[in-house]
């Protein structure tokens, strides 16, 4: 669901999709370093010498 | 007439000679020319190439050749795949002209089994990449349901579902990120197969996702997916992610006890609370599945997790390296939605750690799934909690109508109730899946189960949605404009 904001700028106006794409960005990066994971956790990899 | 005919039921018509390929393949092809812009599901119909395919079917019934069930068989691709005779669009501008001289290993996969390719099928641009806020985010304009053409076919496989949907073509490979197989499937009412991750080749599709593309049948029965799956599983020295593992059905005695004795994980939250229009089906679904299954457990997915973080981190970092060079340059303009244009250039600025950190976290959720498959061998949820989105509408609209949805396949921040996040979760624990219709919402628009499972467990998704699909006709209704 899109956000309530007090942005008065046109909905599609690419100045406001700009700061609204960066802000979820930074929302997303923000639950993500608030999550816990043990030190020991690696990403999956595919990468095979 | 061979519209909405069964895989099954047109390989019987071409062995017992009551039809050749070729005129399967020349009246598909012109059903798909003729009807198939109706709902804007064509990027090229590919007349040479299927009747050049079909007349070497013929030759190889004619020899006694039984292959494969695919054998003279028509179909249409998702004009993310790349195949020699067609242009590969991606469903976006800045690709309009481009032409890939390959098959991609599923097409190929597909010839050799002797299938008949006649028709690349329309998608959302980049298969959705950046996250688009219209359906007409498509180069052959929004994908157009044949349940009803005001609202939206879904994406991003949009014109493979409802290309089978509309009974243009028997079955149709899609692709799923995160809900490009699933959420069409639901909307035009047709089954969807989303395979484990690595089970099949991405080799010759657009990648928008590294680690989480899957290349997937779509069609109008869980059988007919399994023989289309049985085609492109396994190998492929040029993916490097695939697994080599091969897709064989269960034989019907394995699917009998298999189906008796499944553990169906269940949370139920999610129908409660789905659009109206498409709760009354999803209920009585539910309640077939569980007579067909009748060991209904209560799973969970976990709650703690950011499952909507997660996805669209990892799609956002990946699609922004994949295609720096076009979000760099001034082509990226020639895409019409300004959302997802704006969505593309800001997953540049997605941080290594971030990324990793999502990465992270998906080795702890495939972990928490693991946990989850100890209670339960399967999970059931909505395949989407509302009817097709109005055609016009803002698909992350702050305000939908009832049955409408947004399009979105990440989770929304914040609690989840029950298995919403399923889409998501799936994705990003590579597990497979298969969505299926379980009847009409109260617009007479389709609605539709899905049904997850631990990684390779194909063959009982597939005897699941067999032993329903037995059961139930919800499968076989046809849009009424058909």
């Amino acid at each position: 669901m899109a956000e309530q904001t007090d942005d008065t700028r046109d909905v599609n106006d690419p100045a406001r999709l700009a700061d609204e794409a960066r802000a979820q960005v930074e929302k997303h990066a923000a639950e993500l370093r608030a999550a816990n994971v043990p030190i020991e956790t690696e990403p999956p990899t595919t990468y095979r010498p | 007439m061979t519209a909405f005919a069964s895989i099954a039921e047109l390989a019987e018509g071409l062995r017992s000679r009551r039809m050749s390929a070729v005129e399967l393949a020349t009246e598909t092809v012109d059903r798909l020319a003729s009807v198939g812009p109706r709902y804007n599901a064509i990027a090229s119909v590919m007349r040479s190439r299927a009747l050049r395919e079909a007349a070497a079917a013929d030759r190889a019934i004619a020899r006694g050749d039984a292959r494969s069930a695919l054998l003279g068989i028509p179909y249409g691709a998702k004009d993310l795949l790349a195949a020699r005779g067609a242009k590969t669009t991606w469903g976006a501008a800045p690709y309009k002209d481009q032409v890939i001289k390959v098959d991609a290993t599923a097409v190929a996969k597909l010839r050799r089994a002797g299938a008949v390719l006649a028709a690349k099928l329309a998608m959302v641009e980049l298969a959705g990449g950046g996250g688009y806020r219209y359906p007409s985010a498509s180069l052959q304009g929004p994908g157009l349901d044949p349940w009803n053409t005001g609202r939206w076919s879904g994406g991003s496989s949009s014109g493979s579902a409802a290309a089978v949907a509309a009974g243009l073509v028997p079955f149709a490979l899609g692709s799923e990120t995160s809900g490009s197989i699933g959420t069409p499937a639901a909307y035009c009412g047709i089954t969807g197969l989303r395979p484990t991750y690595g089970l099949v080749s991405r080799h010759g599709a657009m990648a928008l996702s590294w680690t989480l593309d899957k290349v997937g049948p779509m069609a109008r029965s869980a059988t007919d997916c399994a023989h289309v799956l049985a085609a492109i599983s396994g190998p492929d020295v040029n993916d490097p992610t695939v697994s080599g593992k091969r897709f064989r059905p269960l034989t019907a005695d394995a699917a009998r006890e298999a189906v008796a004795r499944v553990r169906v994980g269940y949370a139920g939250e999610e129908i409660e609370r789905a659009g109206e229009s498409a709760r009354p089906s999803l209920r009585r679904g539910i309640e077939e599945l569980r007579r067909v299954a009748p060991a209904f457990v209560e799973a969970r997915l976990p709650e703690d997790l950011p499952i909507g973080a997660m996805v669209s981190t990892i799609i956002g970092a990946e699609a922004a390296t994949i295609f720096a060079d076009l979000i760099e340059s001034d082509r990226l303009d020639l895409m019409p939605d300004e959302k997802q244009k704006a969505g593309l250039r800001a997953g540049m600025r997605i941080t290594a750690r971030d990324y990793l950190q999502a990465m992270r976290l998906r080795t702890v959720l495939a972990a928490r799934m693991r946990e989850l498959f100890r209670s339960c061998d399967v999970i059931v949820s909505a395949g989407r909690t509302a009817t097709a989105t109005p055609v016009e509408q803002r698909l992350d609209a702050a305000t939908l109508p009832p049955g409408a949805s947004a399009a979105r396949d990440t989770a929304a921040a914040g609690p989840r109730p029950g298995n919403v996040g399923l889409i998501p979760a799936g994705n990003l624990a590579g597990l497979p899946a298969v969505f299926f219709p379980c009847g009409l919402g109260t617009d007479g628009l389709p609605v539709g189960l899905q049904l997850v499972g631990p990684p390779l467990s194909e063959p009982l998704l597939v005897a699941l949605a067999e032993a329903y699909q037995r059961e139930t006709d919800h499968h076989l209704r046809r849009p009424p404009a058909t």
